[in-house]
């Protein structure tokens, strides 16, 4: 079975992007969110394998969203997606556990990358 | 026989039919099927040339009598009449003809300005004729052709 | 993977943000204060940004990088909204929408870029660029102090110095060399670092860096660990043989670096913006999208059903079928509730033509000088997608004229005792089977004198018909073609582009467009367009073997008129119904079809409402009630208003409908 991702992203067009990276890597997209609220409750509902979450996002913003997440499960795998300025959220993220992020512009091989390097 | 089922280089095909006489030929590109003949509804007031209108597999699509349209004296229709559907600023349109007798792959470049008797006529609806064998086979210009309100009237003389 | 794929996906996201941002600049312009606005525009034009990156769009996501440097401006108030400020969003929200469109209409677009570094003064949201970038100084050369040698002996492990280089494209530099640093601190003891630990948190090094690490583990294991790092390009590892050689003389230590250990990404930095509004445009997991293709096709598969279900219906009738007459009744509800559903699939709210005219008045209103209050009613009122396509271009063109021609400037207004600030009101609402859209304006309204001379000058109707008509019928000749009233093309309203093409695009859609105007008072335009396309209630008739159907919404009653009741008043034949005296319409006549031979002493007659007048439609036979799918008609011969349309048959032949209000009074 394959590994599944869970999508956060308010940007129909990253999600849908995303998706297709993660499909051609030959892993499975658990499912989407559009802001932090939802990304919690939806991995604790579809216990992903990986989450990539946004960092800006209306309602709860990514940074936070992880926190919980992580709260909620210490092994959890996040990847922060994140933009040109948001460095010290990707900062905090990672302190508070992400395991890894990717900067927006997105290129899809490192995505690959990130995503091999968790889930393998 | 469907335009769309012609496969690879679409550009430089033509569909040729006859009307009386004469040959003429369409883009295949402008062609969005052939059909038989079916019941024509008349509307009122219509200017001689448009026959009326048919039903298409549930679309009203309007059908202009190219005969009365170049001036050529009504046949009986028979087995061979078809009806090209052409597309036309985004609506489908029919065009009674005689007979379709072939796809042609044409060379551009050979196409010649049609001879002065045709372009007596103000609307340029002829973008030009080429041989192909024996036969010269007249080349149309769909959107002039519909969108020009006035009877054409063909060079006689082929009748 | 083909960016190709993703372009009608971006284009439709970017026309979502874009709205969203024009929406929120709109807002903003009113209410300076609205944060949440603010960051609404911040987002959008965030969002905006990253789209085109990805999609390799760089000229775009450079302007909505500036954008988005502005807007956090006014976000952390260092810069006040005011109107120049706006305008320039604006202009780069333009330009936003010309660049998704046509990628390659650059001009212009650097000296906006500049403008708008002009407002942020330079580029505060940083991608941590800084000006020292340090190179490691030699190779594997590391300068060691006796200290860091006894250091690294004591260590329990082996000295081994690493390089790591990083992808050339690697944004956040620091962040992976920390990445690297916490990896290799879990299998060992960083020793020192070439360019310096703090060089490196600075990220004051190309892509390249140099540890001297201690560690128990096997150099693959190291390896391993470093691997498992993204944007990791290079590992090499060299084991130290002898740590010995690496002293250096006392005096020969690295300058001491003086700068600060400041790090600049935080300074400017302001806190994340806790939005509380999800705006309602953007797509939550409740809807999905639907090609529209795909909803005609399910319309017309339901057309076709219904079409079906009525000829069994009719079966059922003629031979007296109790048992299946009984069952079709609720199989006829079931296609109904269908039909409905279907179609109001189809049905999407006006808001989605209207919200494009604040930004439009709001243009025109200072191009102008016009003041001008625009007032939008009903919204929500829902009609057929294909309508919303096609309806919004005859009403920009209408309230671009109502802003141009119809309302004075506000000089002129006052001088006539008017509020300086014309009114424009847009409104929609259902009424029947149709959707109203009304736009009404207060200005000076249109004048039967100014319009009736213009209208012969022109030659569209000579002196004496002008004296025939009517002021009202006067007025209507705006939509006359061959009648403009712009003395020259005036740009603002559109192109010369005339009333009358206006009016064909309404009709084109079986719709009716109507004037009323007030010299000195205003305007009101009304669009009169049905709710649906397809379906309607009509009865079928037959007139000259031809099948025509009456829409049931017009129908009063049907009778059977008996020749001895038929009347000639003034010409006109009548009859004298419930005290009322109705005209008789031959419907052979009107269609200008040959008298029927036959003489009958009961003539069928639809007698129907237009108006407030009845009508008797004299037919040749009444075959019953039916429903039908309308389709339009191309008409080419441009003859054919008597006709509404066509409809298909049970048995695949086409009725004609018949355009109740032309074949009465035209």
């Amino acid at each position: 079975m394959s590994k599944s991702v869970l999508i956060v992203d308010d940007a129909q067009f990253m999600r849908t992007m995303l998706g297709k990276l993660i499909e051609e890597n030959g892993y499975e997209v658990a499912g989407e969110a559009i802001n932090g609220e939802e990304a919690i409750q939806k991995y604790m509902d579809l216990s992903p394998d990986l989450v990539t979450m946004d960092i800006t996002m209306p309602k709860m913003d990514g940074v936070e969203a992880t926190k919980q997440i992580l709260a909620f499960n210490p092994e959890a795998n996040v990847i922060m997606c994140s933009a040109m300025g948001q460095k010290p959220m990707v900062v905090e993220s990672l302190k508070a556990g992400a395991k890894d992020f990717v900067v927006k512009p997105i290129k899809p091989n490192k995505v690959k990358d990130a995503l091999k390097n968790i889930l393998g | 026989m469907k335009g769309g089922d012609v496969m690879s280089n679409e550009a430089g095909q033509i569909i040729v039919f006859d009307i009386g006489e004469e040959k003429f030929g369409v883009k295949i590109t402008e062609v969005h099927e052939i059909i038989r003949m079916k019941q024509i509804t008349e509307l009122p007031f219509n200017s001689p040339y448009i026959a009326g209108i048919i039903n298409l597999r549930g679309d009203i699509i309007s059908v202009i009598d190219l005969r009365k349209r170049f001036g050529i004296e009504d046949i009986a229709e028979d087995d061979d009449t078809r009806i090209i559907v052409v597309e036309f600023e985004g609506q489908n349109v029919g065009l009674i003809v005689d007979a379709v007798s072939e796809v042609l792959h044409i060379d551009e470049s050979k196409v010649d300005v049609p001879p002065r008797s045709m372009s007596g006529i103000k609307n340029d609806y002829i973008r030009g004729i080429i041989k192909v064998g024996e036969h010269i086979v007249i080349l149309l210009e769909l959107a002039n052709l519909l969108k020009s309100k006035e009877k054409i009237e063909l060079d006689n003389e082929s009748q | 993977m083909d960016m190709n794929d993703f372009q009608e996906l971006y284009a439709s996201e970017s026309r979502e943000h874009l709205d969203l941002l024009n929406d929120a600049l709109l807002t903003l312009e009113n209410n300076p204060n609205d944060m949440e606005m603010i960051n609404e525009a911040f987002r959008a034009a965030h969002t905006l940004k990253g789209m085109a990156g990805t999609m390799g769009f760089d000229n775009v996501s450079e302007l909505a990088h500036a954008m988005e440097n502005v807007m956090d401006l006014i976000r952390s108030e260092t810069l006040a909204v005011n109107t120049e400020v706006i305008n320039l969003l604006f202009k780069a929200v333009d330009m936003l929408e010309l660049l998704s469109n046509s990628p390659e209409e650059t001009t212009g677009l650097d000296a906006l870029i500049n403008e708008l570094k002009a407002y942020s003064q330079g580029d505060i949201v940083t991608d941590n660029q800084n000006d020292s970038v340090v190179n490691p100084s030699q190779d594997n050369d590391f300068n060691l102090t006796q200290e860091e040698i006894d250091m690294t002996q004591n260590a329990q492990g082996n000295p081994m110095t690493i390089k790591v280089k990083l992808e050339e494209d690697c944004v956040f530099k620091s962040l992976r060399a920390d990445m690297v640093l916490d990896a290799l601190e879990e299998h060992g003891e960083l020793i020192k670092a070439n360019p310096e630990i703090e060089k490196i948190k600075n990220e004051e090094f190309e892509n390249t860096f140099y540890i001297l690490f201690s560690t128990k583990d096997d150099k693959d294991v190291v390896y391993d660990a470093l691997n498992s790092v993204s944007e990791v390009e290079e590992i090499e590892i060299t084991i130290i043989e002898d740590i010995s050689q690496l002293l250096v003389k006392e005096d020969e230590q690295p300058q001491e670096d003086s700068t600060a250990n400041k790090d600049k990404s935080s300074n400017n930095k302001k806190k994340k913006p806790k939005a509380t509004t999800l705006s309602k445009r953007l797509k939550s997991n409740n809807t999905i999208r639907v090609d529209v293709e795909r909803l005609d096709a399910l319309m017309n598969l339901v057309a076709e059903l219904v079409i079906k279900r009525t000829q069994v219906e009719s079966v059922g009738r003629s031979y007296n079928l109790d048992e299946l007459n009984k069952k079709l009744k609720p199989l006829s509800k079931v296609t109904t509730e269908l039909q409905n559903a279907v179609m109001e699939m189809r049905m999407v709210p006006i808001s989605l033509v209207f919200n494009r005219f604040p930004r439009l008045v709001r243009d025109l209103s200072q191009e102008l000088d016009k003041n001008i209050n625009l007032v939008i009613e009903g919204e929500d009122t829902e009609l057929d997608r294909t309508i919303i396509d096609e309806i919004g271009d005859p009403l920009v063109h209408m309230i671009r004229n109502s802003i141009d021609h119809g309302v004075e400037s506000p000089a002129k207004r006052e001088a006539a005792g008017k509020d300086p600030v014309g009114l424009v009101r847009l409104s929609a609402f259902h009424e029947g089977n149709n959707v109203v859209i009304q736009i009404q304006d207060d200005g000076n309204g249109i004048d039967p004198e100014f319009i009736g001379n213009m209208a012969v000058e022109k030659g569209v109707i000579s002196q004496s018909e002008l004296e025939t008509m009517s002021d009202n019928d006067i007025i209507k000749l705006i939509f006359a073609a061959g009648f403009s009233t712009a003395a020259k093309v005036s740009d603002v309203s559109g192109r010369g582009v005339g009333m009358d093409v206006v009016k064909n695009k309404i009709e084109s859609l079986s719709g009716s467009v109507d004037i009323t105007s007030e010299v000195g008072k205003g305007s009101v335009f009304t669009i009169k367009l049905p709710l649906t396309l397809s379906i309607i209630q009509g009865f079928l008739t037959k007139v000259a073997n031809q099948e025509y159907v009456i829409p049931l919404e017009s129908i009063q009653e049907i009778v059977d008129v008996n020749l001895d009741e038929i009347q000639t008043i003034r010409k006109e034949k009548v009859i004298h119904r419930r005290g009322s005296v109705i005209p008789l319409i031959s419907l052979r006549n009107k269609l200008n079809k040959a008298v029927l031979e036959e003489k009958r002493d009961e003539i069928p007659t639809v007698i129907v409402e237009v108006g407030d007048e009845n009508y008797g439609l004299m037919v040749d036979s009444i075959i019953g009630q039916q429903e039908v799918v309308i389709k339009r008609i191309n008409d080419l011969s441009e003859n054919l208003q008597k006709i509404a349309g066509g409809a298909i048959l049970g048995d695949g032949n086409i009725a004609l409908i018949i355009n109740v209000e032309e074949i009465t009074t035209g």
